[in-house]
């Protein structure tokens, strides 16, 4: 990389760094390190909100998914407006007045001290290694693209984060998410006008997406109603709006977030913000995917993007099959341009009708010789290498930025996809030291000390979660299927939890005992379908959600314990 | 559990003295997401 583009990341993250700094007020008392003494403006919390759930997974993995799969991963984003909706007007309200840090001490008030313990374990467990996975998932991918070394590009991602999460709190976390929010959507954009830039003179942007268009890259809905695929616009809409509920409603590194506004109608606000920009801002993420398609249709790209196991293919006795298979590749791939071309050339008004049908026929089908080559070489990569789990996909998006674009550029949008990753893990780590501190140190180790003692504690609780998460990616580095794991993890109780908020809400009689057992019973639920049907994850979190709103009901009748009714928790 | 709870208990907690109506911006977040979904169905049918 050169000079240039170092000195942006460089630059990117000292100014992120000293933004979380310098703008952090009043952190010598625990409500201003962990709450910002709830006083932040909607439109702060509405983008640092933004800025914690777009990672840099999204950066580079969805862009792959654009190119890939086209426009249709969006549907999955499809409950989120409505989730924002529901949430503003159920949750929100009701954590700003019960004057909570978390949202787990909300379920001690109305159900117990088990229930409370028991979700914020949940919470710790599945965060903190999903947090080793949001380092470990960019740390790999840019190790291998520039050949970094790996441990070296984790400390890079994991130590600026702890340090200004560290000694700023929530408000450094805030205002450096509103800036990183500002590069991420630079990087995105600047990527979209070079793809566009890269089409050739006599291919415009709309013959460019047409083409894309025709191997159904520009289809975004699928109306079919089918539980084992969650691309669809039913497993988006249902599916995601549990899951969405469950993220933004129960896990404690979105609900901090909104925690920090100055009223119960600026949290409402700063959600409302991603329900009118979250799925613009995804299409804009797998537009880039489209349109790196559309420019590797008239610019020669690798067979396969992910170098280090085609160097073992290599290296093998079955090298010969691979040069084979790359050498068909590369024809192919010249006659699937030429039909490009052919087709761009067709949309021109004053082309038959039939010529046009044709051009596109020769198109599609050029496209699919490629992709069945592309099929074959990976399906040798994993025969020789061993690893069922090789997908290229996460690193179509890195090759672009580095192989073809310039310098300056380079550098621009290797710091969006630091700034994407940062704002993720600020906030998460932010998330776990306030659940370690609030929900358990303070609550069952030492009740009595004052603020001074748990803020440094939490500073150190920080510190241990951040150094966690480093030492989780670097085994999820090396591991790639831990990476899937912890993910799989993490849904096996999303939907479960949000089913406990919901016997909390809406179920009087539910009282600690059935939601505790209730919560047990979600899980082991959504783990036997995860393990013995083909449901689609999204759908796994209806399953807990309403397992547990059944099964507490149900048992609320049969198991003693008392139900506090909702107006003595609400403070 | 009541027959719509939830939304009975959304709409107590939105009469709050000091709160602002925001019935019409949540009216905005769900007619603004048809017109995303029907114009994502139109770059589908138009670029398809």
């Amino acid at each position: 990389m050169h000079w240039i583009d170092w000195t942006i990341i460089a630059g990117y993250l000292v100014w992120i760094v000293w933004t979380g700094l310098r703008l952090s007020r009043d952190t010598e008392k625990l409500e201003g390190y962990f709450l910002a003494n709830r006083s932040l403006p909607w439109w702060a919390v509405g983008l640092s909100v933004m800025a914690t759930q777009l990672s840099a997974i999204t950066m580079v993995g969805t862009t792959g998914q654009g190119f890939v799969g086209g426009l249709t991963f969006i549907q999955v984003y499809f409950g989120l407006p409505i989730a924002m909706v529901i949430l503003s007007l159920t949750l929100v309200p009701f954590f700003h007045r019960a004057k909570v840090y978390t949202a787990y001490e909300y379920l001690e008030r109305r159900f117990d001290a088990k229930t409370r313990l028991f979700t914020a374990s949940l919470f710790l467990l599945s965060r903190a290694m999903a947090c080793g996975v949001v380092i470990a998932a960019p740390s790999v991918i840019l190790s291998v693209i520039f050949g970094w070394n790996l441990t070296l590009t984790i400390m890079a991602f994991g130590i600026p984060t702890i340090f200004y999460t560290m000694k700023g709190g929530v408000q450094a976390v805030t205002w450096a998410d509103v800036k990183q929010m500002g590069v991420i959507v630079g990087g995105l954009v600047a990527a979209v006008v070079a793809l566009i830039m890269g089409l050739p003179d006599n291919v415009s942007v709309g013959a460019a997406l047409h083409t894309a268009g025709a191997v159904g890259k520009m289809e975004a809905i699928d109306f079919t109603f089918d539980t084992s695929n969650q691309y669809t616009f039913w497993s988006g809409l249902i599916g995601g709006l549990f899951l969405q509920l469950s993220y933004f409603g129960t896990d404690q590194s979105q609900v901090q977030r909104y925690l920090t506004a100055k009223s119960v109608d600026a949290a409402r606000h700063s959600l409302l913000m991603s329900a009118f920009w979250k799925i613009p801002l995804q299409v804009l993420v797998l537009m880039v995917g489209v349109l790196m398609f559309a420019y590797f249709l008239f610019t020669p790209s690798p067979m396969l993007f992910k170098n280090t196991h085609v160097s073992a293919v290599q290296a093998s006795p079955r090298a010969g099959e691979y040069v084979a298979l790359e050498q068909e590749f590369n024809q192919l791939q010249a006659e699937r341009k030429a039909a490009a071309e052919a087709m761009a050339t067709s949309l021109g008004e004053g082309t038959p009708a039939e010529v046009a049908a044709a051009a596109r026929s020769t198109f599609v089908s050029a496209d699919q010789a490629v992709r069945d080559v592309r099929s074959r070489a990976k399906a040798l990569v994993v025969e020789t290498t061993a690893d069922k789990s090789y997908n290229d996909t996460n690193y179509i998006f890195p090759t672009f930025v580095t192989q073809h674009l310039p310098i300056g550029l380079i550098g621009i949008i290797v710091a969006a996809i630091f700034a994407a990753a940062m704002s993720t893990i600020a906030a998460e780590l932010n998330s776990l030291a306030t659940a370690s501190v609030i929900d358990i140190y303070k609550r069952h180790l030492n009740k009595t000390a004052d603020d001074v003692h748990y803020v440094a504690v939490s500073k150190w609780a920080t510190l241990f979660w951040g150094l966690f998460a480093c030492v989780v990616a670097t085994f999820a580095a090396n591991v790639g299927s831990l990476i899937e794991a912890v993910n799989k993890f993490g849904s096996y109780f999303y939907g479960s939890i949000l089913g406990v908020f919901i016997l909390a809400l809406m179920v009087k009689r539910a009282n600690g005992n059935s939601a505790f057992f209730a919560l047990i019973a979600g899980m082991g639920s959504v783990a036997y379908v995860a393990a013995f049907t083909n449901t689609a994850w999204l759908w796994q979190n209806v399953v807990g959600a309403v397992v547990v709103t059944v099964v507490g009901t149900l048992l609320s009748f049969v198991l003693p314990g008392k139900a506090k009714p909702l107006h003595d928790v609400d403070a | 559990m009541r027959a719509g709870g939830l939304i009975l208990f959304g709409m107590s907690q939105q009469s709050r003295p000091g709160d602002s109506d925001m019935t019409g911006l949540y009216a905005a977040v769900l007619i603004v997401e048809v017109i995303v979904i029907l114009g994502l169905y139109w770059l589908g049918r138009h670029f398809g």
